[in-house]
């Protein structure tokens, strides 16, 4: 599958009981990206500029609900080779970033970040 | 072809002309030549490697420094290193969009430099060891131009497209490795259980995407973004001072006790670009410790006009020589004029004097095709 640099992770993120939550995302680096969001499959945002995205609409419980985040991270900082992206989840019993990193592995290259969240 | 391409054009030449030696020969680069070069350790120890070691981590960094020492029995050769301290660790919260404008601080500390070079600067019969060590940095790096900012947002819209293939490609599996693992963490018992099925959760999505075959959607998404990123031209706009610095030590016989400060050197270069005008004014001086007669101290200055398919420039060049029994002072006067027939082919006409009047093809008259590479990307600095 190409010569992208994947890195693949699953977390927990604790919820509030019929409280839906945030999301944002931050491509590091000077580096370009964009993420595709999905609750229980179905998608529910994408693009490059992710901030503060609504996840599950007001009174929906999202306690055992799985939020995936695919992200795809296009290196063209010609200073480096690195990327790092920044998920951050707020409304939740506290607000959390979750971060990762991957250098690639050419001048130009990918880094593909699917990570899930767990709510609960 | 895309306006910026042509836009992109006398700062192309900058940028690939500033990498060569100083000394290089007064012919057609000389404004190149005496602009803030990228390593000046490079140019002083009038080097130009083919191979320069760039670390792009803490790591890597210590990995050259112990690969180097490992066979350490007197100071290595052929050494060329370059490093940005910025950039060696990791900026999670530095979007493009941050990086569009910067201040004094911040342009010193992303676009610093430090390279380091050795070389035997003797003979046969009597080696002479040469290390060089200098410094860049940009004071101010103007800002992103609007036509700059517009191509990394379509890149994103294209980077966002290629990503929902994608995403669409892994979303079946995903839920199926996901909804097992719901299964098997009822059956966990302590943290030590979660974690080791997560983890094997996130291997097994990793092997099914490294091993998923790519469809024609998806490459094709891929081949556009790729095409896209070729053509960037992530030029900068506004004022850009960039200062530059470096020494030469030179060791007889490898001899520490006998290592001396050689030759050092110092350059200023300030720009200012716009979409249409660009001017840039350099300032050289260089000096060797034991022979001044070649000191020498240049000021140049550069005037771009650029259009959709043609660009013109004038530059002119001041050296005045500061040591003792040294040559008269000289200039040097040049009109370039570049001509776009295609994307990527360029017809360049020069006209003018060069430094020594006397010397031969002093009268500069040269007409060419330059081939411009898709994919280069101009940055100033």
């Amino acid at each position: 599958m190409s010569d992208a640099v994947f890195i693949t992770k699953t977390e927990f993120y604790k919820v509030k009981p019929k409280t839906p939550i945030t999301l944002s995302i931050t491509i590091g680096d000077a580096q370009v990206g964009a993420t595709a969001v999905n609750l229980e499959g179905a998608l529910v945002g994408s693009g490059a500029d992710v901030d503060d995205l609504p996840i599950g609409k007001s009174g929906q419980d999202l306690r055992d609900t799985i939020l995936d985040c695919t992200t795809t991270v296009k290196d063209v900082n010609p200073d480096t080779n690195k990327t790092d992206v920044t998920y951050t989840l707020k409304g939740g019993q506290a607000d959390q970033e979750f971060s990762y990193s991957a250098d690639v592995s050419m001048e130009g290259g990918r880094a593909i970040y699917a990570i899930t969240f767990r709510l609960s | 072809m895309r306006p910026h391409t042509l836009a992109a054009v006398p700062l192309l030449a900058l940028a690939m002309t500033a990498r060569l030696p100083a000394q290089a020969g007064d012919s057609l680069p000389a404004f190149n030549s005496v602009r803030t070069p990228v390593s000046p350790a490079f140019v002083l120890l009038g080097i130009a490697p083919t191979a320069v070691e760039r670390p792009n981590t803490p790591a890597d960094l210590a990995f050259s420094i112990l690969n180097r020492a490992a066979t350490l029995t007197g100071l290595p050769r052929d050494v060329a290193l370059e490093i940005s301290p910025y950039w060696l660790v990791k900026h999670p919260r530095l979007n493009w969009e941050q990086d569009s404008t910067r201040t004094i601080a911040t342009s010193l500390l992303r676009t610093m430099t430090i390279s380091v070079a050795t070389a035997d600067l003797g003979t046969d019969t009597r080696p002479i060891s040469g290390l060089a060590v200098g410094l860049r940095a940009a004071v101010a790096s103007g800002r992103l131009s609007r036509e700059a900012i517009d191509q990394l947002r379509q890149l994103g819209t294209l980077v966002d497209r290629e990503n929902l293939v994608f995403d669409n490609l892994i979303k079946q599996r995903r839920g199926v490795l996901q909804r097992a693992l719901t299964r098997e963490l009822k059956n966990a018992t302590s943290r030590a259980d979660t974690g080791r099925l997560t983890a094997k959760t996130d291997s097994a999505v990793r092997d099914f995407v490294e091993q998923l075959p790519i469809s024609e959607e998806y490459r094709a998404a891929m081949d556009s973004t790729d095409e896209f990123a070729r053509d960037l031209a992530l030029s900068r706009t506004g004022f850009v001072l960039e200062v530059a610095g470096g020494l030469v030590w030179a060791a007889p016989g490898d001899v520490v006790d006998s290592a001396r400060v050689s030759r050092w050197g110092a350059w200023v270069t300030a720009g200012y670009q716009s979409p249409a005008w660009s001017f840039v004014a350099v300032n050289r001086f260089l000096t060797a410790v034991s022979d001044t007669a070649q000191d020498a101290l240049d000021v140049g200055l550069r005037l771009i006009h650029t259009e959709r398919r043609w660009a013109v420039s004038a530059e002119a060049v001041f050296r005045a020589f500061t040591g003792s029994g040294a040559p008269p002072n000289q200039h040097r006067i040049a009109v370039i004029f570049d001509y776009a027939l295609n994307d990527g082919l360029w017809v360049t006409a020069t006209i003018g004097r060069d430094f020594d009047p006397t010397a031969s093809k002093s009268l500069l008259a040269q007409f060419g095709i330059s081939f411009g590479l898709a994919g280069e990307r101009v940055k100033m600095p």
